[in-house]
């Protein structure tokens, strides 16, 4: 790691700094030729269309399917697929698995999404803050970030879990808590490099303070870096709910998300009943895959040389 | 300390309401009350030696044995030391459950039945004629070994309550070497005496009685002396925690039951062997006894599935309906009861939980049947007061019977509504009429409080989560708002303790920790009843006197009124109870069925038909 200031390699792209902000149209210029590049990507195209569409059912979907998802009903546990209008069945509480679904899934996207935008704010004016002091606070704090990446997440999620009464504010929290120590570190060589350039010379000639320096300039021309990460973290996060609701700590009943849904069927892995395992585990699957794939689109979107292509 | 054996005991899974036929005869005494019964075990006829071969047992997992001396602390009290370890190598005066019947059993105790004298408020003792491996007779001298050890380090001593043995015993004789004579502080019940505290009574060999390796037999002196008994105490126990020389160690290979330890790791993996030098009935047909660790409940299904050698094992209540081929599932009934511990003290809600009415309502939302039929497959059985009613017995009264707070969300709505408070189902219910006159909320509840609890219960698998959440959902459709939280049963364990309203410990409100393993005579429900010892801080004098009453009183009343008034009181809020395991038996292995109701281990019985 480097302590004193870096300048960037002449392999390294130019970051789109302020110098275009002034130009007229060329920040709706900009924005179109991104959006074309991440069109272009056919599977980041069709994963947020996918993602438009679970959010429409875990959102929309309890207006149309109406469901009991508070009270249980142990005379329709584990119930198959089209009993008593149960469209998808029920589980072993005897809640209508389609239902749980829509809830369930509402909650994976709450928490994945909050996490997600916490811990990258997070990440990022840390990260952001540490490459442009450089020295020994930036040693400091990515010893601490090197420390906490050296324990088990896991670990570290049982322990804040087991502190924590789990709600979704305290998962969106504890979740945060283990997520920004990546973007920090991604967003502070960012910084480290951003920081030599003329345009935050020319700015703390003018007198920027700081703070200033850091939040108006060094964070928004990391933005590529913090978005694109921010997908990841999203679907890193619905990961980790799954596997703290896995391990028996996540939301308490009635809640329930799709990491928790999963864990309650694998109970029944023997019995046949597939209705409480497949749908609540592709999801997932489908859900994290699909926000891996928007954030490889904008990586190609915000990558200024396919932009000129 | 019970509530600590209770715990491992409603592990994985669920129960069902009687256990097969009864093979054995039994005798009633002409000593106690008519409910003393002294049972026989089974004669069967046994295939040649040359078929027979080793037996692989599966504990629960993360429930295995780690102490071996038989005089357990109470970190070491559990069913796993005393009942599936220790007992196969070092037989108490009395052993117990026969038949799948919490009684007594002749063959395999070690004494006659006792004789007591009302007016002398004495019990004699009758030992029968047992060796020791190494050659010595199990003799007077070694109850009275036990005794003064135990009277020493009582407080070490798991099974240990005040007042109760081993303080209730005034002096200890040896007759003549095959007769003791205990002198009690007054009457008890027979029968209660008899079941309850001299199953206690492990008599100890004199080889044990010294205080160093190189030690002569009886050196320690503590056999004569009580006061010599805390150096003699100190060195066992710190050889008992030494679980890497269990085999190796020459103290622990003397023993009087049919199993001698061949090989034991810290893992709780364990071997033994037949102790060729068994004095007793029912000599090892096997000629190895395993029982091996799993990490949890589904390495061991799949240990089963995949056909590896477990030939006693367990499945989950929610894979008893998946056929495994080779094995027939039988399930282990335990003599216990299951319920939620309130706590009186908890500064927020105990007022709330001291009203009668209020408890009152929490029975009636407890859907017993649902949860029965629906989370536990069928397989357990109801509990409405401190007296099991399955295994079918003759102590249940028909008040227990007759289920005095069946399920009803209405009866739950009206009682609340009928004193004092603004029934919101699925909202927020509060109080209305504060006060503590008729119609009105109660002492100590003040305007506007809400109907809030929390509840936290043990992670015991599927089935508890299914319970416990029917609780919550039927709770909240009567106004009641349960919040449920799951956390692993030792964290539970570890909240629920006895505290003071001041206390930093005593913001626990519900608990559900895996109900209570009982003595085989079923009163008192130990330290959860009564004033002095609940966990729950449940203080109630009248009550304690009838608890007095079935302990002392040597009739079957007292024993009906204490159960009969603690089913009414409802100091806890009664669950249903799983059953210890469902076994999965190879079906090749005989004896294993009836399993013991006290989940005592006694491979002794197994072998393999032809």
């Amino acid at each position: 790691m480097t302590l004193g200031p870096s300048r960037p390699s002449p392999a390294e792209p130019e970051p789109p700094g302020p110098e275009l902000a002034g130009a007229p149209g060329a920040d709706g210029a900009h924005r179109w030729r991104a959006l074309r590049v991440f069109a272009e990507n056919r599977l980041a195209l069709v994963s947020a269309i996918f993602l438009i569409a679970v959010a429409a059912f875990c959102y929309l979907g309890p207006l149309l399917h109406h469901t009991d998802q508070i009270h249980t009903n142990l005379g329709t546990v584990n119930a198959p697929p089209g009993t008593q209008g149960h469209l998808l069945g029920t589980d072993d509480q005897g809640y209508d698995e389609l239902g749980r679904l829509m809830i369930g899934g509402q909650t994976s996207l709450e928490v994945g999404v909050g996490a997600a935008l916490l811990a990258t704010a997070a990440g990022a004016v840390i990260g952001a803050f540490s490459g442009f002091f450089g020295g020994w606070l930036d040693g400091i704090v990515m010893r601490c970030v090197d420390g906490l990446l050296a324990i088990p997440t896991v670990f570290l999620l049982l322990l804040l879990a087991a502190i924590v009464t789990p709600t979704k504010l305290s998962l969106i929290v504890i979740i945060a808590l283990i997520s920004w120590l990546v973007t920090a570190r991604l967003v502070r060589g960012e910084a480290l490099t951003l920081r030599t350039r003329d345009f935050v010379s020319a700015a703390r000639v003018m007198g920027s303070s700081t703070p200033r320096t850091v939040l108006r300039h060094i964070v928004p021309n990391s933005l590529s870096v913090i978005v694109v990460n921010a997908t990841f973290q999203v679907a890193d996060a619905i990961l980790v709910l799954a596997t703290l609701s896995f391990l028996g700590l996540g939301l308490p009943a009635p809640q329930t998300d799709l990491g928790g849904m999963l864990n309650n069927g694998m109970t029944y892995v023997y019995n046949g009943t597939w209705w409480v395992i497949w749908p609540a585990g592709v999801l997932i699957i489908a859900i994290v895959v699909a926000f891996n794939f928007i954030g490889d689109g904008l990586r190609d979107a915000f990558e200024v040389r396919l932009q000129r292509r | 300390m019970n509530k600590r054996i209770s715990v491992i005991v409603a592990g994985a899974t669920i129960g069902m309401m009687s256990v097969t036929a009864c093979t054995g005869g039994s005798a009633s005494t002409n000593k106690g009350n008519m409910h003393t019964t002294f049972a026989t075990g089974s004669s069967t006829s046994v295939p040649a030696a040359a078929t027979q071969k080793a037996v692989t047992f599966a504990w629960q997992p993360n429930s295995v044995p780690n102490y071996i001396f038989p005089l357990d602390s109470a970190t070491y009290y559990t069913v796993q030391n005393m009942e599936q370890f220790q007992k196969l190598m070092y037989r108490p005066l009395y052993m117990y459950g026969v038949n799948g019947q919490p009684v007594v059993q002749a063959d395999d105790s070690l004494a006659d039945a006792p004789v007591f004298d009302n007016a002398r408020h004495t019990v004699t003792v009758k030992l029968k004629d047992r060796r020791w491996s190494d050659g010595s007779q199990v003799t007077a001298q070694d109850i009275i070994f036990w005794q003064h050890l135990v009277t020493a380090e009582k407080d070490q001593w798991g099974g240990y309550v005040t007042g109760l043995y081993p303080d209730n015993i005034k002096s200890v004789k040896a007759d003549n070497p095959h007769q003791v004579t205990f002198t009690l502080d007054g009457d008890y019940n027979h029968t209660w005496f008899w079941y309850n505290e001299l199953t206690y009574i492990t008599p100890l060999p004199q080889a044990w009685d010294k205080t160093s390796d190189g030690g002569a037999p009886g050196s320690g002196g503590c056999t004569a002396d009580v006061n010599k008994c805390k150096a003699v105490y100190k060195y066992l126990s710190g050889k008992a925690r030494k679980l890497a020389s269990y085999a190796s160690d020459p103290l622990w290979q003397i023993v009087d039951g049919p199993w001698k330890l061949k090989a034991f790791d810290s893992s709780g993996n364990a071997t033994f062997v037949p102790n060729t030098a068994y004095t007793g009935p029912h000599k090892p047909k096997i000629p190895e006894f395993k029982a091996v660790a799993f990490t949890s409940t589904d390495a061991e299904v799949n240990a089963l599935r995949s056909g590896r050698s477990v030939d006693v094992g367990y499945v989950p209540a929610a894979q008893a309906s998946v056929p495994l081929s080779g094995y027939q599932l039988v399930p282990w009934l335990w003599w216990g009861v299951d319920y939620l511990q309130p706590n009186y003290n908890n500064p927020k809600v105990g007022a709330i939980l001291k009203q009668l009415y209020i408890r009152q309502a929490l029975q009636h939302v407890v859907d017993q049947k649902s949860v029965i039929k629906g989370a536990l497959d069928g397989y357990g059985s109801e509990t409405t007061g401190p007296v099991p009613l399955n295994p079918s017995n003759p102590y249940a009264s028909a008040y227990e019977k007759s289920d005095p707070y069946p399920f009803s969300v209405a009866d739950s709505k009206k009682l609340l509504a009928g004193h004092g408070w603004s029934v919101k189902p699925n909202g927020r219910t509060t109080c209305t009429a504060p006060g503590s006159g008729p119609g009105q909320c109660g002492a100590g509840i003040k305007a506007g409080a809400v109907l809030e609890l929390n509840l936290q219960y043990a992670d015991y698998g599927t089935s508890y989560d299914q319970s416990m959440n029917s609780f919550r959902s039927n709770a909240a459709q009567a106004g009641i708002t349960i919040n449920v939280q799951k956390a692993p049963a030792n964290t539970v364990i570890g909240n629920t303790v006895r505290c003071q309203p001041t206390d930093s410990t005593c913001s626990w409100q519900l608990s559900e920790y895996g109900g209570y393993a009982l003595r085989p005579y079923p009163a008192p429900l130990g330290q959860e009843l009564s004033s002095g010892n609940s966990d729950g801080s449940w203080n109630d004098p009248h009550g304690d006197s009838l608890i007095q009453g079935a302990v002392r009183g040597n009739s079957d009343d007292g024993l009906t009124q204490y159960q009969n008034y603690f089913a009414k009181q409802l100091p806890l809020i009664w669950q249903p109870l799983p059953v210890q395991q469902l076994s999965m038996i190879n079906t090749k292995l005989q004896g294993v069925v009836p399993q013991n109701p006290m989940l005592t281990l006694t491979p002794e019985n197994w072998y393999w038909s032809n």
